[in-house]
């Protein structure tokens, strides 16, 4: 014990036998000791300490290490002086300054906080410049920042590109459902909210992430909140979200149920939770279908949701793990009025009406999870796990009105399950020198149901019923090396790995069997290479693969190049050109010789289509974008060019009753877009967003065998003036939104055109901090080539919560106006005829309850 | 020789009176005493009102000497009338905030801060309580001014982002912030943003008040029990008043 404890003293002893006292003294050049001056003591350019001489002209600074330091001298009365000292030598030092006067100029500082503030790849978004009571979610804050926007898909955009994830006090959210964080953090949950450009992820990639900081007083205790609303049509919605976020890790569970359409996931969270961004070169040969219950426009009569989440992280030292499992069920009803013009397979014009009800039931599942270990040899294993199951119930009813009234009942059933397993071990091998090893595995079993009746022969089968099955099942293995380092003259990843996949399908119809199986190998070997010169980042990625498929091969080469230019730091101001040229395999659905039956009423056929056919697509992308970080003043403008001369393409041949499409090689595709997006201070108080979205996508297919181009033009046009006046209770939006659309076959020369002119104002208040109202008026104009219809729809929502009480009162209304019935109109022209469309969509509500907040 | 340096020390000793450094912040708060519930609704939603107004604050620098205080700010009461038969009894709310003086004196590196409870004056002083303080590298411009980043960590864990300027090169600032190699041009605390809107040469001699010597001055612990006394006694009187 005694000997611990002197061991334990002469080690405290060492320690401060090493601290040294460094003193220094200052004298004018009359030998007068200096007073009041300012010393900093540095190292390699960065301040470690500061002091001020005393009435001795002295200031001691205390190190525990010994070197090489730097002491600067400043004061308003003598000249700045930076001098260089070694502790190693001597440990008093003597220096003289020379007289200069610094005069203080009057400056008035008209710039006040600023908006955003950058630091090497962080920038810190200053929230309290932007906040005003209003907001009620981090996505009412995110929203208000200039450059951060959220996209329809609820995504978070950073000067138009979208962020990789979302983070809770630096830990994994929900994985990339972004929408799950910033609907359910609070604005009063957070501190600060930080974009990072350079975010290292749980596998030691790289991403972008928004970092939303909560305040302490939500940090080590349960949080959230539990709402319930009920209102008119037996509407209701009930929600809750609960957080503990604590040294032993982060906790969230959020539960949902409501039938006012309100989607805690949509399409872009299943496409994102069933990308395995880990494996690297499988190609992509799997046709990935969002469940047909998710896909909701915002033009569905019904829409219920019963949905759980949990989700789980924690980052240690040596050990971080996030794991999140989301449970989504949904009902959706459908119900379309079409009056539709075909051109028939003898080029005559037949009309129909008709009318569609689709009520679609599903569920979807995913399991998530992700750890690392990391070891003292520089090194950490890395594995991911995922299990996502989907089960897509449709029945369909169609009445088609022609000569006779025919009847369809069509009913579906799909049933999906991905298992995938990832595992890496990375390795520091020397400075910048790293090495990957990843072995992965993915399991997809698809099976799809489908039962069609109707009142007259189908698809000219001498039957009035058909019932098809199709299976598909995919096993994947891939191996991956990869060696990557930083060099003086450039920086370089190589990759090289080898990737075996199995596909089967079976399609069953009535008696009629069809196999296929597709044994692929895919070998990969990549460079990328990358170089700053001056303010210029070049990169330039090669991939070469060798794909055989059934003992066939056939080699091809992806390109990528980027230039990217940001001319001065000070001023947020960047230039980037990409271009992307890169090759896809045909999906197994599409090899299809035999007809493959749709509920869209028709089948797909393959015509002349080979497994080792290659799609090519290739991009040319100019990315300009300017962030004025003190006025939050934000110019984006994107350009993209998309071209494919080698692509699959489709001849459609239409009947009254159905549809034939044949799959088949095609050689032109042309997609223009123009983005341009500014967010300008007006003044003080007001600030003006402006929005332009141009599109034009030209292609070639085949109509009744004759060649058709189609042509899609868009024109968007959105502007928005803001108040921003802090001090002022009321805050208020106004603007309007343009969209014209414009579709056009050339074959038999048939076009169909909408606009929609919409006038919004929204009045946000917020009162004593206990009330916050919003109210928003849009008197909206949907214009076809075959009707016009104005409409005025109103939304609100206003809560009243007591300071300090734990209760909050809501009141939401939604479309009050039209409290009975809705409808969209459309005017839609493809290959498949031209369609004027009436949606019956969701009637308006008005639901109210209360909220319980925990904190 | 000696005697030219001497001369131009003179001189010099002359032209360094001539800055009277003054600096004048606002202060963008979050509400505190608004959602205190001694108060009336009415009285809060003033209060509430107030507190979204930004306050103003001085400090004045010259000779090593500094002195920062808070504008006056209208006092913010409430007077509620209830009449019972013929008699009308008025409820008066008021909020009495203490005024901000705090001094800092040539060689000295204490912050002396002025008190009054009811009539007896007093300092207390103090050095700024930190567990730790990092300088970074973040930079900013703020107006004509290059501004470099401190962080301070307080005892209680709290981070407050400091901006300083090496541009006038004072160690000066609101508060206890300062003790930096630069003045101080803006705070960034968990509660509060606090800005500089203008640094200027035109403060007066007398602007920058020193502390008077007759004055009683405790800190830590003394200063700790004087205030619990006086507040004891102040609620003594009270309580008089009430049994009366």
């Amino acid at each position: 014990m005694w000997k611990a404890f002197f061991l334990c003293l002469t080690f405290i002893f060492t320690i401060n036998t090493f601290a040294q006292n460094i003193e220094v003294s200052l004298k004018n050049s009359s030998g007068a000791e200096l007073i009041d001056i300012n010393v900093q003591l540095l190292k390699d350019g960065s301040v470690l300490d500061f002091k001020k001489t005393n009435q001795q002209g002295i200031c001691i600074f205390q190190r525990a290490e010994t070197g090489v330091f730097s002491l600067k001298f400043t004061s308003l009365y003598y000249k700045t002086k930076i001098v260089e000292i070694d502790t190693n030598k001597q440990n008093s030092f003597n220096f003289v300054l020379e007289p200069q006067i610094t005069e203080i100029e009057n400056v008035e500082i008209k710039a006040r906080p600023k908006i955003a503030f950058q630091k090497k790849d962080t920038i810190s978004f200053n929230i309290k410049s932007v906040q005003d009571g209003t907001e009620r979610t981090a996505e009412d804050l995110i929203k208000k920042i200039p450059g951060l926007d959220i996209n329809d898909a609820g995504k978070v955009t950073f000067k138009g590109k979208q962020l990789g994830q979302i983070l809770i006090d630096g830990n994994e959210f929900f994985g990339k459902n972004q929408k799950i964080a910033t609907q359910n953090i609070s604005a009063d949950m957070l501190e600060g909210i930080d974009l990072w450009e350079n975010y290292t992820k749980i596998n030691d990639g790289k991403s972008t992430a928004l970092n939303l900081k909560l305040k302490d007083g939500y940090r080590g205790k349960i949080t959230g909140d539990v709402k319930t609303l009920g209102g008119t049509n037996n509407n209701y919605l009930i929600h809750s979200n609960l957080f503990k976020f604590n040294k032993i890790g982060n906790f969230a569970l959020i539960t949902d149920f409501n039938n006012v359409a309100k989607d805690p996931l949509n399409f872009m969270d299943f496409y994102d939770m069933n990308s395995q961004d880990d494996v690297s070169n499988l190609p992509s040969n799997q046709d990935m279908q969002a469940p047909s219950f998710l896909n909701n426009d915002g033009k569905v009569k019904k829409k219920d949701n019963q949905f759980a989440a949990f989700q789980y992280s924690k980052n240690s030292k040596n050990f971080r793990i996030s794991a999140f499992s989301v449970l989504d069920a949904s009902q959706l009803i459908r119900q379309n009025f079409t009056n539709r013009f075909i051109i028939n397979s003898n080029n005559s014009v037949i009309n129909y009406l008709e009318n569609s009800r689709q009520d679609n039931k599903g569920l979807f599942g995913t399991t998530n999870i992700k750890m690392r270990q990391n070891f003292n040899d520089h090194s950490f294993l890395y594995y991911s796990f995922q299990y996502n199951p989907t089960t897509d119930k449709a029945s369909q009813n169609i009445n088609r009105f022609l000569n006779d009234s025919i009847f369809y009942g069509i009913s579906q059933k799909n049933r999906k399950n991905v298992v995938g397993n990832f595992l890496s071990w990375n390795k520091n091998l020397k400075n910048n020198l790293n090495l990957v090893v990843a072995a992965n595995t993915k399991h997809i079993l698809d099976s799809e149901n489908l039962s069609i009746n109707s009142n007259v022969n189908l698809f000219n089968l001498n039957s009035d019923s058909l019932n098809q099955n199709y299976k598909e099942k995919s096993n994947s293995y891939g191996l991956d090396f990869y060696l990557s380092n930083k060099t003086k003259f450039f920086n370089y990843t190589l990759q090289t790995g080898f990737s075996k996949s199995d596909n089967s399908a079976n399609l069953t119809q009535e008696v009629t069997k069809n196999k296929n199986l597709y044994k692929t190998f895919n070998y990969l070997n990549s460079v990328l290479l990358s170089k700053k010169i001056g303010r210029f980042d070049f990169s330039g990625k090669l991939e070469y693969n060798k794909m055989e498929i059934n003992n066939v091969s056939k080699n091809y080469l992806n390109k990528n190049f980027s230039i990217h230019y940001k001319p001065e730091e000070k001023i947020g101001e960047e230039y980037n050109l990409e271009y992307n040229d890169r090759y896809s395999p045909a999906s197994v659905l599409i090899l299809q010789e035999n007809p493959f039956y749709t509920n869209l009423l028709g089948y797909s056929q393959n015509v002349n289509i080979m497994p080792l056919d290659l799609v090519n697509q290739k991009q040319l992308r100019f990315t300009y974008n300017r962030f004025n970080f003190t006025k939050g003043n934000f110019n984006l403008l994107v350009v993209e060019y998309n071209f494919s001369d080698q692509l699959f393409t489709q001849n459609y041949f239409n009947f009254p009753q159905y549809s034939i499409i044949k799959n088949q090689i095609g050689n032109f595709d042309r997609k223009y877009l123009i983005y341009y997006n500014n967010n300008q201070r007006l003044s003080k108080n007001y600030r003006l967003s402006s929005k332009l979205t141009g599109f034009q996508s030209n292609n070639k297919n085949l109509i009744t065998g004759n060649e058709n181009r189609s042509k899609i033009q868009s024109l968007k046009l959105e502007q928005k003036i803001s108040s921003t006046n802090q001090d002022f209770p009321f805050q208020f939006d106004f603007g309007y939104t343009y969209l014209k659309t414009k579709m056009q076959q050339s074959y038999q020369n048939t076009s169909a055109s909408q606009e929609q002119y919409n006038l919004l104002l929204n009045l946000k208040t917020t009162i004593n901090k206990e009330w916050i109202g919003n109210l928003s008026g849009n008197y909206l104009v949907q214009k076809t080539s075959f009707q016009t219809r104005n409409n005025f729809l109103l939304n609100g929502e206003v809560t009243y919560q007591k300071i300090k009480s734990n209760f909050e009162y809501n009141l939401t209304f939604s479309n009050l106006l039209h409290l009975n019935n809705f409808d969209y109109i459309e005017n839609n022209n493809t290959p498949l005829g031209n369609d004027q469309v009436v949606i019956s969509s969701l009637r308006g509500y008005v639901i109210a309850g209360f909220k319980y907040k925990f904190n | 020789m000696k005697i030219l340096n001497t001369f131009l020390f003179l001189i010099f000793g002359l032209l360094l009176k001539a800055q009277y450094l003054q600096v004048n912040y606002s202060v963008i708060r979050e509400s505190s005493v608004s959602t205190s519930k001694n108060f009336s609704p009415e009285m809060k939603k003033k209060l509430l009102e107030d507190e979204k107004k930004p306050a103003e604050f001085r400090l004045f620098v010259a000779h090593g000497n500094s002195y920062f205080t808070a504008l006056p700010r209208e006092i913010v009461s409430n007077q509620t009338d209830t009449s019972k038969g013929k008699s009308v009894y008025s409820h008066i709310e008021t909020v009495i905030v203490d005024p901000v003086k705090i001094y800092r004196l040539n060689g000295d590196e204490k912050n002396y801060a002025y008190h009054k409870v009811d009539d007896y004056e007093f300092y207390s002083f103090d050095k700024l309580d930190t567990k730790a303080v990092t300088y970074r590298e973040d930079m900013q411009i703020i107006e004509n001014y290059l501004c470099k980043l401190v962080e301070v960590t307080l005892q209680n864990n709290q981070i407050i982002k400091i901006w300083y300027t090496e541009s006038v090169p004072l160690s000066a600032g609101p508060f206890s912030y300062n003790s930096f190699p630069g003045l101080v041009l803006k705070i960034e605390a968990p509660s509060f943003v606090m800005y500089a809107t203008e640094v200027s040469n035109k403060a007066k001699e007398e602007d920058v008040k020193t502390i008077n010597k007759k004055l009683p001055v405790f800190s830590g612990e003394a200063y700790r029990n004087k205030m619990k006394e006086l507040n004891d006694k102040k609620q003594n009187n009270q309580n008089k008043v009430i049994k009366l």
